[in-house]
């Protein structure tokens, strides 16, 4: 079987999704049942009595078969990240947190120095850390050293869907990992998704283009019917590109022509 | 030192209380999310957890910046001035 191998933890489907900006509880459990996702993202924030829906621990747990991913957004330093993965530990009894700091909310790039210093401390702690990180091959390598569990490269700018506009980096920091690359954020359309699992990516992570789809549920199918077709794609060996045209008929031996 | 009138009323049947009347009862001030609340003193994470509204599904607790696990929480005193947050999951990507 072709599980993602995230630790020691298997996972059949290669499609994490993410929980935010859905219209309501229920379209995103009907976006997670329908995606066949097994690691989702969650963001931990203080309790309203006032809107006790936006709890996600209790209805997702009901789903079954699907493991927490808690981020750190909200951090904008490795100290404040590393606390929000302890705390969230707590809660949720997962090892596997997304390191996510961006400290500018206009752009919400990451930061890669904080980032670093949140995931070796994390990683020495036993987390399994999966880093949001810009698409930079030398940031992706020193994650690496230090005991990430993969790295969450972006294809673009968080909830932009501009695609995979990094895609010539993603395919250096592909090419040079020994762990899982999984592009995070930016992906607009399963065709993408797609074309990122031709690349080489283990996985993808995808929240805003499913949760703003008219139709939440049936965009977490296709997104995973994408993943699931780069992948065989992947596997089955993508042809390579010619500079020239290669006839596929051929091209002697046509009716009046000299043998 | 800050003080509430409470009303305490003996509701035995055979009126077999130690006391029926009003009490004055010690409060202490904390921050609860952010906010500052009076509470009484000897109050238990436990007991904030209800008068937050979140004593039934499963929160992160911290106090002052230390995680309070749930088998502690019925034993933690909380004093002047502490800073509790209360925590859940929300929707995030």
């Amino acid at each position: 079987m072709d599980s993602l191998q995230l630790g020691t933890y298997e996972f059949s489907s290669r499609l994490i999704l993410g929980t935010g900006k859905f219209s309501s509880t229920r379209a995103m459990l009907d976006a997670v049942r329908a995606s066949g996702t097994g690691l989702v993202t969650v963001a931990l924030r203080r309790f309203n009595r006032e809107q006790a829906e936006d709890d996600l621990f209790g209805p997702l747990s009901e789903i079954g078969g699907i493991t927490l991913m808690p981020n750190t957004s909200g951090a904008a330093t490795a100290r404040e990240a590393v606390r929000a993965a302890h705390i969230s530990r707590e809660l949720s009894g997962s090892p596997f947190v997304k390191v996510e700091i961006h400290p500018n909310p206009h752009h919400l790039m990451p930061d890669p120095i904080e980032t670093w210093e949140a995931c070796r401390i994390l990683a020495s702690e036993g987390f399994l850390v999966m880093p949001y990180i810009p698409a930079d091959p030398v940031l992706a390598k020193r994650l690496e050293d230090v005991g990430c569990t993969s790295v969450m490269p972006l294809g673009s700018a968080i909830g932009s869907g501009q695609g995979l506009s990094t895609a010539g980096m993603l395919k250096i920091i592909i090419r040079d990992s020994s762990i899982p690359v999984i592009v995070d954020a930016g992906l607009r359309s399963p065709s993408e998704a797609c074309a990122a699992m031709e690349m080489g990516c283990a996985a993808v992570l995808v929240n805003s283009a499913i949760a703003v789809a008219n139709d939440p549920t049936a965009m977490a199918s296709a997104f995973a019917e994408a993943v699931q077709a780069g992948r065989r794609a992947k596997r089955a060996g993508v042809m390579p590109r010619s500079g020239t045209a290669v006839a596929t008929s051929p091209l002697t031996s046509f009716l009046g022509t000299a043998p | 030192m800050r003080y509430r009138v409470e009303h305490v009323y003996c509701a035995a049947p055979d009126g077999a209380c130690n006391y029926s009347g009003r009490t004055l009862m010690k409060m202490i001030s904390i921050t609860l999310n952010g906010e500052r609340r009076d509470i009484p003193d000897g109050s238990t994470v436990t007991g904030i957890l209800a008068l937050a509204g979140a004593g039934q599904q499963p929160v992160a607790v911290v106090v002052n910046e230390q995680i309070v696990r749930p088998a502690d929480r019925e034993t933690s005193l909380l004093k002047e001035n502490d800073q509790v947050d209360v925590l859940v999951f929300a929707g995030g990507g």
